[in-house]
């Protein structure tokens, strides 16, 4: 009863983080060294997460293929705070088709991490930890998006991006024995869903002329619950003996949100302002003030028939609202082709991003660690044209390397016994990457 | 298909009991001595107790860590004498060395028994101030020498006498507690001040309530030290540490009364006026045998604090740190 009591307790107290890898390092590499500014740039599968009117853009199927590591570097008072690496093999489809005229394309995207396919961790309310970090950076994600050409040159086009959610339960019958806890005669059932969540994510897409285009993507916003319950029915005394308590029971059921994403409206200008200079630039709007309190609830229900008076269950805690506010946020992406011969041609890219924190200056009873983010990020790309009957269309090697800069952001608690203090936190996040891009 | 699922779902909560899933290194420099201790977490060394002398019993010690080093004083009473002694330790993974006499008593005021040191540092200077008598001495060192003790008392109190004294360095000022009868009181005065008095010079020194009072949890004062840190975001905080005695439910007249050690906190401007002192709601040390006399100092990244309790027959200087 007590190791249930424990686990309950332990599952009881989830945190809460940004949803997904994919919002925290971009999809591909071409993406990511441009800083993300990929709203109205994006034309290959990127699309599916950057902007999904943009799969309808180009006439060749594409499929890419690529690896990213990121390694964040975070710290507090300047010792490392341990937050886990972020790596996974991220693979991307984009199949546009006509019937006569009309023109849409099917996409999908997948990002598979290779530690967890999926891990969420549940740490107490007061325990100091980078949420925007922690659980998101290590989830699987899926995605599948249509679009279609409305008219030439502007597109639409939207999807579902799927999730899923814990719900579990486990059942224990039978008969505790108090004096010889070994003599317990117990049959356990577990029965655990892991139920699947959607989000919508839609976006639309202007070329304006061969050398401007504009896009708005808007991501919407989902949470995911962790929903855990144990139960114990049985009777207590000793084997052999008449029950002390008989048909007694313990319930405790958690629930959490472990894993929160905001709604992001995300809009986009990508321009040729030279012949081979090509500049994309986004503002996204975040709204993080729906970030929901980080913290679990915790329902215990025990009979235990005349003792049940000497029982007192303690009400569950509730937590002030984290006050996380709405951010917006700039990228900015340079891309210059530097060398073009027959059968290759290079470009150079790079890209910045200033990620505003929108975590209030940490002064009660948490330690949400965060800070404002400047992210430089720089990319080459190769692309190989003419390779033979195999492969006709054009092959692109894209590698990046990005460095996201979080400045020593002061933490001054307004109670001097405050169990954490006052904190700095800061840090590094650097990755690399490499993206294969093939057409057919 | 549930089997799967509930393999992810273990994926999941396998985080919650590994504890690789946990941050590591979560803030400790700022937070102080005012959340409790484990006896012998992250400690190397013997600890409990790290000075323990079979002929002596060592009480109310103070600390001044360099680095990996420290260096303590101690109240030793042996038979009938009553006087400091000092022990260093060179490294963190080396034991202490011998415990050697500090200071003896020798003035008529200090009434042959030394006892209380509370040592500042400034510099390449150590003042150690200490009680006598009741009284308030003080005592300077230079680059490692011998400490020289001022002739008179530095500070008695004109009603009661003064059992027990905490220091510690604010800028260029040193700010002392004492503990007067039951009350805890608070004065300050500047280094050249100090400078001046250990040399002989005449000091008038006024002291004021401190701000603190009894905790719910005890019912008397035994003992007080002082620190004073920066935190990690560039403000003081100054924590009062004390022995103090516990409710004695069932007093036969034979057992010590019990005790605990306790702290209480406050952010300090850098100049004037504190606000009152912040108590926790429960003790931070109540694991040894009549623990008293603590102190604290900032050590590897945590905080290591100091204290005596009862090692036999006899009371010996135990250690804790929170790494």
């Amino acid at each position: 009863m007590r190791r249930l009591l424990v686990l309950g307790a332990l599952c009881a107290s989830a945190t809460v983080a940004r949803a997904n890898p994919l919002d925290v390092y971009g999809f591909g590499s071409r993406g990511a060294a441009l800083g993300g500014a990929m709203t109205a740039a994006t034309d290959d599968t990127g699309a599916n997460y950057y902007n999904p009117a943009a799969l309808v853009r180009g006439h060749d199927i594409r499929i890419d293929l690529g690896y990213r590591y990121a390694q964040p570097k975070l710290t507090m008072n300047g010792r490392d705070n341990g937050v886990e690496a972020s790596r996974g093999t991220a693979i991307g489809l984009d199949a546009p088709a006509h019937i006569g005229a009309f023109r849409f394309a099917f996409g999908a995207l997948l990002w598979l991490p290779d530690q967890h396919l999926t891990r969420v961790r549940s740490l107490a309310y007061q325990t100091p930890r980078f949420p925007l970090y922690e659980n998101p950076t290590q989830q699987l994600v899926l995605q599948a998006n249509l679009a279609i050409q409305i008219v030439r040159g502007l597109y639409v086009g939207g999807g579902l991006t799927y999730m899923s959610r814990t719900q579990g339960q486990v059942f224990l019958e039978g008969s505790v024995a108090v004096s010889d806890p070994n003599a317990s005669a117990l049959t356990g059932k577990v029965d655990v869903d892991l139920k699947a969540v959607r989000y919508p994510q839609v976006g639309a897409l202007w070329e304006i002329s061969s050398r401007v285009a504009v896009g708005l993507t808007y991501r919407h916003t989902f949470s995911l619950e962790l929903d855990q319950s144990f139960r114990i029915d049985g009777n207590i005394g000793n084997p052999g003996m008449t029950p002390v308590v008989e048909g007694g029971h313990f319930i405790a059921r958690a629930v959490s949100r472990d894993l929160f994403q905001p709604w992001q409206l995300q809009g986009g200008v990508s321009a040729h302002l030279l012949r081979d200079v090509h500049v994309s630039m986004d503002l996204a709007y975040v709204r993080w003030s729906d970030f929901p309190v980080p913290a679990s609830r915790l329902d215990l229900d025990v009979d235990i028939g005349q003792f049940n008076s000497m029982l007192k269950i303690p009400k569950g805690r509730t937590y002030p609202p984290p006050g996380f506010h709405d951010i917006v946020v700039p990228r900015l992406g340079v891309e210059a082709r530097v060398l073009e011969k027959d059968r290759v041609a290079l470009d150079v890219r790079g890209g910045y991003v200033y990620e505003p924190t929108p975590v209030p200056e940490q002064i009660g009873e948490s330690s949400f660690a965060d800070a404002d983010k400047h992210t430089f990020s720089a990319g080459l790309g190769v692309t190989l044209s003419r390779l033979g009957a195999v492969l006709p269309k054009p092959l692109a090697l894209d590698v990046h390397a990005a460095l996201t800069y979080l400045p020593d952001r002061v933490n001054r608690k307004v109670d001097p016994r405050d169990p954490v203090g006052d904190f700095v936190a800061g840090g590094l996040v650097p990755q690399i990457g490499a993206t294969l891009r093939s057409r057919f | 298909m549930r089997a799967s699922w509930l393999s992810l779902l273990l994926t999941g909560c396998g985080a919650l009991s590994s504890g690789s899933g946990a941050p590591t290194n979560a803030p400790a420099s700022g937070v102080g001595p005012t959340v409790p201790f484990d006896q012998t977490a992250g400690l190397t060394w013997s600890a409990p107790f790290i000075i323990q002398d079979p002929a002596r019993a060592c009480a109310h010690p103070s600390v001044i860590a360099d680095g990996e080093a420290l260096d303590l004083w101690v109240g030793i009473v042996q038979g009938e004498a009553r006087y400091l002694g000092h022990a260093r330790l060179d490294a963190f993974d080396k034991g202490f060395g011998e415990l050697e006499d500090a200071l003896r008593p020798s003035a008529p005021w200090e009434q042959n028994a030394l006892s209380s040191p509370a040592v500042v540092r400034a510099t390449d200077e150590r003042f150690l101030f200490y009680l006598g008598g009741g009284q308030v001495g003080l005592a300077r060192a230079t680059a490692g020498g011998a400490f020289e003790r001022r002739a008179t008392p530095l500070y008695a109190d004109p009603r009661d006498p003064i059992l027990s004294i905490g220091a510690a360095l604010r800028g260029d000022r040193v700010r002392i507690v004492l503990l007067v009868g039951d009350r805890i009181d608070e004065l300050e005065l500047g280094l050249e001040e100090v400078r001046s008095a250990a040399g002989g010079g005449g000091v008038a020194l006024t002291a004021h309530p401190a701000g603190i009072t009894l905790p719910s949890w005890a019912v008397a004062f035994l003992d007080v030290s002082l620190r004073i840190e920066r935190t990690p975001a560039g403000r003081l905080r100054e924590d009062l540490l004390f022995g103090a005695a516990l409710p004695n439910p069932i007093d036969l007249g034979v057992q010590p009364i019990p005790t605990a050690v306790g702290a209480a906190t406050r952010y300090l401007p850098d100049t004037g006026d504190a606000p009152t002192f912040e108590l926790p709601a429960a003790a931070i040390l109540t694991g040894p045998p009549y623990p008293r006399g603590p102190v604290a100092t900032s050590y590897r990244g945590g905080v290591l604090l100091l204290y005596s309790a009862r090692s036999g027959p006899r009371d010996a200087i135990g250690v804790a740190l929170r790494p």
